[in-house]
């Protein structure tokens, strides 16, 4: 249950609380025959649960928690050669991450292959970010020190974070327990740099620790336009943590992260203010990669058969985007009574200074949480009631491609108290576990909305069981990028939503894991009511272009199954495969990305002394490109430059990642490895650039992978 | 909602619950061993767990039926203070009893969890804790899945189960023969 209500682990702080208050518990948890049970000397019992170190479960398995929580280890994130969360979560079953900007590359985190806004990121079970800040933000959330990241799907994912419509991800920090330092040097292929530090210091009844990464990438021009399919970029992050097991009673744990990161995609460089100074002729290649058009000075009209010149320079095909945030997360629990209370804090503060093909837009945005619970036992009960508030707001001004000057169109403020009750009680021995929540947000603009969510989980032997998941959520829309680039073209959003987006979801999950096999098989549904739209090709009663930001009337449903797989074949030797399959019930312009029918997974990992080897092979099924970009009409109005119409479904694709790592003593360790061997890229197939029927360009038609086969290797030392 | 998407969903999960209840069978090739089984099985009040683990140098499996004495089974991990503290003693208790074997199930990475035995001298035999460790330790009688937590077994049963550290008294009871007076 770490993210279905992170300060509440429910079933193992029962068992902690009642080994608290009955020292001679000891015989009530374990199969001691009796003689054995009263010989031992009734003592006070010191132990340590070891949710930490699920953290090196293997794929298949699941948390120990009521809710269908899974794991990616610490080792499983090095293993996957990830310098962020974004790499970390990708290709694994039920998560992708899916790029939504050829140019930008802003990526979100689809859990159930829903929306990334419905995904919730927790850092160390508090949320802290929103649309705004984790659609370029979380490719600025390091890897580097953590534990462990924690992927709950489906219903009742959080009991704090009601907006989590598809799920949460919780990255928990590591605790140290030794002092010690670690350094990674990392170099590859495009231009690619990574520099990553951790300090950590244990102290009596605590530790400090900090980190330190830098990362930098060139951006790539796999077809030869001259325009970028994979965004560079130049990212520096600093953190500080700090652990206390007793102040004034408080267990407490925080972080504070502050990030700065500057990419562009588009026109290839790193020279941000000529490229944004360039806004006349084409520096551009329009007649390259497949479909290219006849004439590399622009693009065939497919409305009549001429051709579109361009002449808005470097900048009119370029995004820039400079990222500043600061983020601090602290949390506390204190034993009073026979129960538990937590106190939880945080605060972000981020800011966007963009330019997006002449257009600028800068937003700065506050985030606040507070949060304070109790837990308690009560009679047969252990029960968990408090309150939290969260506060967001938004502030933006920037100006059209013509130098319209737009201030505040999409400004907001979200305040939202709220209550929560939450009851957990096991039957049958505890071989079934309920909880039971409640939560009731009083929104500033939405109004009071009540979000029951109901957990089982029935063990039907230690090594098989079975969860079920039901509830709802609500998510408060933002104008903020919800979708396309609807913000841009515009110099007014015309606000008709009156209602929040609503979601009801059920899951069932059955799981099994023994010595060697884990596997587990789920099913999930879920539906969503007031899927907010924002739709930038309106124009008002004087003629001027505006956005209208409104809401489906068609609900939008996603199912999926997946079976997800690991057996131990030799003492050194896992095997894994998985499959998922999912079906789309939507109506046209919510879900405007394209989602495969079905993706498969298959990997190796091998790990022998001081050596550790890994390949991992997705295969993604077709998408149905015309479903997804239907623009209403049934078709999708998408050209290539050459006027001929885009692809209606996507073929099937494979990657192939590798990585091995050998440690050649206790402090120097070598990695090495090349992600997408197979070198496979939608840029060789199919341009992610498009026009419409008009000959209007974009840049959104995605659904490959945007940068090819990528070689990389460094050096680990640990002191 | 798709009807044959409907049908194929509950086919599969219908299907995945029948294969991992006749693995579970088939695996064990008796009841499992959580605390409900111990308290219903009728050939054996304690039955045997039976294991197959890989060890953290991962250059062989260890299995429960490899010995023929009676075996200490010692879940630990380098973040619980009292199991690193009992250590010692276990590698003390395997030293004085020749008929034991005691072995180590390190619930963290295996690199890490055997560098940290090297640092400390212990060389007991030490293993991985399977697919996930909760779930070994609720199969060993555990489901609280806190540490550290030791699990002994002779030939009919288990004879010992403790969740905390080991006394010293634990151990001489352990050395006394674990349950043969109780069991036989």
């Amino acid at each position: 249950m770490g993210i279905a209500s992170p300060p509440f682990k429910l079933g193992v702080i029962a068992t902690a609380l009642h080994l608290a208050v009955a020292s001679t518990a000891i015989s009530a948890q374990a199969p001691i025959p009796p003689s054995s049970a009263t010989a031992s000397t009734p003592v006070k019992v010191d132990t340590v649960v070891i949710e930490s170190n699920q953290g090196n479960m293997r794929p298949g398995a699941l948390r120990d928690d009521i809710v269908k929580t899974e794991s990616i280890s610490e080792k499983a994130i090095a293993r996957s050669g990830a310098t962020n969360v974004n790499e970390a979560l990708d290709k694994n079953p039920g998560i992708s991450v899916q790029v939504e900007c050829s140019i930008c590359n802003v990526r979100n985190v689809l859990l159930n292959n829903l929306p990334g806004r419905y995904t919730t990121l927790l850092i160390d079970g508090i949320p802290i970010f929103s649309s705004v800040s984790s659609a370029y933000g979380l490719d600025s959330v390091s890897v580097y020190g953590l534990e462990r990241i924690d992927v709950s799907r489906g219903a009742g994912a959080s009991l704090i974070a009601p907006e989590a419509l598809s799920g949460a991800v919780n990255i928990v920090t590591k605790r140290p327990t030794e002092t010690e330092a670690r350094l990674r040097l990392q170099g590859g292929s495009f231009g690619s740099k990574q520099v990553d530090g951790y300090v950590a210091k244990t102290l009596d009844g605590g530790a400090i620790t900090a980190t330190a990464n830098y990362n930098k990438h060139s951006s790539t021009d796999a077809d030869g336009n001259g325009i970028s399919e994979y965004t560079g970029y130049d990212r520096r992050i600093a953190g500080l943590g700090y652990f206390t097991d007793d102040l004034g009673g408080f267990k407490l744990r925080g972080r504070l992260d502050v990030v700065n990161e500057k990419r562009n995609g588009g026109s290839l460089g790193t020279d941000y203010a000529a490229i944004k100074a360039s806004n006349t002729g084409n520096p551009f290649n329009f007649s390259r990669g497949p479909n290219g058009s006849p004439n590399a000075s622009g693009w065939i009209n497919p409305e009549d058969g001429t051709l579109i010149p361009y002449d808005r320079g470097r900048g009119g095909f370029s995004e820039i985007i400079f990222t500043d945030r600061a983020q601090f997360v602290t949390s506390g629990e204190k034993r009073i009574g026979e129960g538990k209370l937590r106190l939880a804090f945080g605060a972000a503060e981020h800011k966007q200074d963009s330019f997006y093909e002449l257009a600028t837009y800068i937003g700065k945005q506050k985030q606040y949480y507070a949060e304070a619970s109790y837990q308690f036992p009560a009679a047969d009960w252990l029960v968990t009631t408090g309150l939290n508030y969260r506060y967001e707001d938004l502030r933006s001004n920037g100006s059209t491609a013509d130098g319209v000057v737009v201030n505040g169109i999409d400004n907001y403020v979200y305040r939202t108290p709220a209550f929560f009750l939450q009851g957990y009680r096991s039957f049958f021995d505890d071989a079934l576990e309920v909880n039971a929540s409640v939560r009731y947000d009083k929104h500033n603009v939405f109004g009071g909305i009540a979000s029951p969510r109901l957990n089982a989980l029935f063990h039907h032997t230690p090594k098989l069981s079975s969860r079920v998941s039901m509830g709802t959520g609500f998510r408060a829309p933002t104008s903020f990028f919800e979708q396309d680039h609807g913000i841009l073209d515009t110099i007014r959003v015309v606000r008709t939503i009156t209602k929040p987006e609503k979601s009801t979801n059920v899951s069932y999950a059955l799981s099994y894991a023994d010595d060697r096999l884990a596997v587990t098989g789920s099913y999930n549904v879920n539906r969503i009511k007031n899927f907010a739209i924002l739709d930038p090709g309106q124009i008002d009663a004087a003629g001027d272009p505006v956005t209208l930001f409104t809401s489906a009337t068609q609900p939008v449903t996603v199912q999926g199954v997946d079976i997800n797989m690991s057996y131990q074949l030799l003492p050194s030797l896992r095997i894994q495969a998985a499959a998922e399959a999912s079906n789309y019930k939507f109506p046209a312009g919510t879900l405007i990305f394209a989602r495969p029918k079905a993706k498969g997974y298959f990997s190796v990992d091998y790990d022998r002394g001081p050596l550790e080897l890994t390949a991992k092979l997705v295969v993604t099924g077709p998408m149905d490109l015309r479903k997804f970009h239907d623009d209403g009409t049934g078709s999708q109005n998408r050209f290539n430059f050459d006027g001929t119409p885009k692809k209606d479904k996507s073929p099937m694709f494979a990657t192939l990642d590798l990585r091995g790592e050998y440690k050649f003593n206790k402090t120097l360790a070598l990695y090495a490895g090349t992600d997408n061997v197979l070198d496979y890229k939608q840029s060789a197939k199919e341009s992610f650039l498009f026009v419409d029927g008009k000959g209007g360009e974009d840049v959104t038609h995605l659904w490959g992978p945007s940068r090819g086969r990528y070689i990389y290797a460094g050096l680990k030392f640990a002191f | 909602m798709n009807k044959y998407f409907r049908y194929f969903a509950f086919s599969g999960c219908v299907i995945a619950a029948v294969s991992a209840a006749q693995h579970a069978v088939a695996h064990d090739g008796h009841a499992s061993h959580g605390i409900a089984r111990v308290a219903t099985a009728a050939a054996s009040k304690h039955p045997i767990w039976r294991f197959t683990l890989a060890t953290l140098q991962g250059d062989r499996f260890v299995r429960s039926t490899d010995f023929n004495g009676p075996i200490l089974v010692n879940f630990w991990s380098r973040d619980c203070a009292p199991c690193i503290a009992e250590l010692p003693r276990l590698q003390a208790f395997a030293k004085a009893n020749a008929e034991w074997t005691v072995l180590l199930v390190a619930t963290e990475s295996a690199h890490d969890a055997q560098a940290f035995l090297n640092d400390r001298g212990i060389t007991l035999t030490s293993l991985r804790a399977g697919a996930d460790a909760r779930a070994l330790l609720r199969v060993a009688g555990n489901p609280s899945g806190a540490l550290p937590y030791s699990h002994a077994q002779r030939e009919n049963g288990a004879c010992f189960a403790k969740l905390g550290e080991l006394s010293e008294l634990d151990f001489e009871q352990l050395s006394a023969g674990c349950g043969v007076a109780a069991g036989k």
